[in-house]
């Protein structure tokens, strides 16, 4: 079983694979362009990334993240390779070689939006301290934590459509946790948001989100501005504990199904 | 409620000693599948071999867990028992696919994605099996698909999907093949096809286990018929008893008076379905018996033919186990046509219609290519009528023989001849039928 070639051929043989790249691409570039024009908004780094304070994540994330839940999704919604799954190390091959087709595609769709706006963001031609930064090596650190997102959404994506066995259960995952990642970490730090006498009913609304200073929107995730001051090494953290969480998950799983 | 027979050493069945007599490829050991409480079994230790070299035909209606039987060998569904590919299970054997070839039921949801062309799914499941990509074009080739290649698969019709299914299963070049209800529901040439396919996949030394729900098309497709009802396995035959003990004979008349023949024939014991206003079938008497009941009853007859794809199942009537592929051979073309167009053909051609009781008749070289010639329907009608004259010779000896010869807006002439080699045959002019 050559599962690298089966993946890449499976994800380019598909037409909403390429559907999704373009759409990502297009939104991006419209919402770059959109923020370019507005001054007070056009800090570089979130032209590059085009990020919307609406969404939980950025844009090439969730694209990255639909394209890992619907390579699992394409598996159990047409269960043609049924037979030959039957065995794990089966399994374990083609969650291999998914992991790496999605994490490639991921940091090439990270790497194709920050091209394209960097291009726009050199025609709206006001950044030039930052473009002289840039081709002097001097990366900031935002531009490889969201290459790191967008790579994470993807398998974040693909691991929870395996897990549970669907490509919206895994997108919803996808979108669901930076929501649910400030207030578990807000309680574990014990942000002065919990009393030390315990969870009573009346502070179930510490778990909301809501109320931390309306924060939520962006979420830590987002790249752009999170309610918690949170260091680099926490930051990337957060991105990875997901992963690693829904990969073990799955391989705790694999041995006892039949199928995916 | 389900006792297993053979334990549950699920991975640790060996083959018997005598495996090396029997090239046995595929062996079904009490497979079982059980449900919780208050429900039956949807099969009850199932034991059964696939022969290299052999078409398996797994026979029964639906629900009698020929599909679950599949699966369970297959390890996609959990239940007891064993069934050994070679001597290991499927879960056991390191490439699958190059070993077993499965084409599962589709239902009307075919496993592929939609979107895709058939030449890059093909070549996309090739990296899954291990070949390379141009095994996917000589598949396209085989499988007479080269000019939907590029087509997308939402356009396949049943009968393109279905040859494209045989075309994923043959992808790894497999010895055994596994076949869910290939040629359900497909049109009569691609039932053929499908047939032909099989049949030479057999011959190539390939083991082939196909599930079917028609005995007739069992009887022509398969080497074996295993039939299973309720679960359970029912028999277990070579084909040629499988004819002779297990096709029931029906018998179709039609006329304008019916309903009196019905009438008396279900008096005398047969069982009568009907058809539609005119037309009844029979089962459990002979034609010649049938004929000679409407003839003294002075009933008129349209029409009285044995179903294509039946044999005989008269115990005098016992062809020979080299006969019997023969007497087959040639109901395929029928086999899928449906019952209204069937007898749309019957009514429109010249056709002669005879039954003889196979033991008495005199030359037995003549034998073979007489029982093959009540189908060929289209030759001129003076040899028709030169086949009307050879009858009544070869029944010099104590047989019942009728021969009824039907042409649209004729005369209706039936002949029978019952225990009188001396007298000649008896000929009577039962109306006019127009």
């Amino acid at each position: 079983m050559k599962a690298l070639t089966y993946e890449r051929r499976r994800l380019t043989g598909v037409r909403s694979t390429w559907l999704i790249v373009l759409a990502v691409l297009v939104l991006d570039a419209a919402l770059a362009e959109v923020t370019v024009r507005q001054a007070a908004l056009a800090e570089p780094v979130r032209v590059l990334t085009a990020g919307v304070p609406l969404l939980p994540l950025p844009l090439a994330a969730i694209g990255a993240g639909a394209l890992g839940a619907l390579s699992y999704g394409h598996e159990i919604r047409y269960p043609g390779l049924r037979p030959l799954l039957l065995a794990p190390r089966r399994r374990l091959a083609l969650l291999l070689a998914k992991l790496t087709v999605i994490g490639v595609v991921s940091a090439l769709l990270a790497l194709a939006t920050l091209t394209l706006d960097a291009v726009l963001l050199h025609l709206a031609g006001d950044a030039g301290a930052f473009e002289h930064a840039l081709l002097h090596g001097r990366f900031p650190q935002a531009l490889a934590g969201f290459v790191a997102l967008v790579v994470a959404g993807g398998w974040i994506g693909l691991l929870a459509a395996g897990l549970l066995r669907s490509a919206a259960a895994g997108l919803l995952v996808l979108v669901a946790l930076p929501l649910l990642v400030e207030p578990v970490l807000s309680l574990l730090r014990g942000d002065a948001l919990l009393p030390p006498r315990g969870l009573g009913l009346s502070r179930l609304h510490a778990f909301y989100p809501v109320d931390t200073r309306h924060a939520w929107f962006y979420g830590p995730l987002s790249g752009l501005r999170g309610a918690l001051p949170l260091s680099s090494v926490a930051l990337a953290t957060l991105v990875a504990a997901p992963v690693l969480v829904l990969l073990t998950g799955y391989l705790l799983l694999l041995p006892r199904r039949r199928g995916i | 409620m389900t006792a297993p027979v053979y334990g549950a050493g699920y991975g640790d069945v060996r083959l018997p000693a005598d495996a090396g007599v029997i090239l046995s490829m595929f062996q079904a050991i009490g497979l079982t599948k059980s449900y919780r409480r208050g429900r039956p079994p949807a099969l009850l230790d199932l034991s059964f071999d696939a022969r290299q070299g052999q078409v398996t035909a797994l026979l029964g209606p639906v629900g009698s867990g020929r599909t679950t039987a599949l699966l369970l060998a297959l390890g996609l569904e959990r239940g007891r028992g064993a069934a050994l590919f070679d001597g290991r299970p499927y879960r056991r054997i390191r490439c699958p696919e190059r070993e077993v070839g499965v084409v599962l039921s589709e239902h009307d949801r075919p496993p592929r994605h939609p979107d895709r062309r058939a030449r890059g799914h093909l070549r996309m499941l090739a990296a899954a099996a291990g070949v390379p990509a141009r095994r996917a074009e000589q598949m396209l080739e085989q499988t007479r698909l080269v000019g939907a290649g590029e087509h997308r698969l939402r356009t396949f019709s049943p009968g393109m999907n279905r040859r494209l299914a045989l075309a994923e299963a043959l992808l790894g070049d497999p010895r055994t093949l596994l076949l869910d209800e290939p040629t359900q529901d497909l049109s009569p040439k691609n039932c053929e096809w499908f047939h032909a396919v099989l049949r030479a996949f057999a011959a190539g030394g390939g083991t082939v286990l196909v599930t079917v729900r028609s005995p007739q098309e069992a009887a022509a497709l398969a080497d074996r018929v295993v039939t299973l009802e309720h679960g359970r396995l029912l028999a277990d035959q070579p084909v040629a008893e499988f004819l002779r003990t297990r096709l029931h004979d029906e018998v179709s008349v039609a006329g304008p008076r019916i309903g009196r023949l019905a009438d008396l024939l279900t008096q005398s014991g047969a069982q009568v379905r009907r058809e539609g206003g005119a037309r009844i079938s029979v089962g459990g008497v002979s034609r010649t018996e049938i004929g000679e009941l409407a003839f003294r009853h002075g009933i008129l007859l349209h029409e009285l033919a044995d179903r294509p794809g039946t044999v005989s199942a008269e115990p005098t009537a016992v062809a020979p186990a080299t006969e019997a592929p023969e007497a087959v051979a040639a109901p395929p073309a029928g086999v899928g046509i449906p019952a209204g167009q069937r007898a749309e053909q019957r009514h429109s051609r010249l056709q002669p219609v005879r039954q003889s009781t196979r033991t008495s008749v005199g030359p037995p070289a003549r034998q073979p290519a007489e029982t093959a010639q009540p189908v060929q329907s289209t030759r001129p009608a003076e040899e028709v009528a030169q086949l009307a004259q050879v009858v009544p010779q070869a029944t010099d000896s104590e047989t019942g023989e009728t021969v009824v010869v039907l042409t649209p807006g004729a005369v209706v002439s039936a002949s029978v001849v019952v225990q009188q080699p001396a007298a000649g045959p008896r000929t009577s002019s039962a109306g006019d039928v127009q």
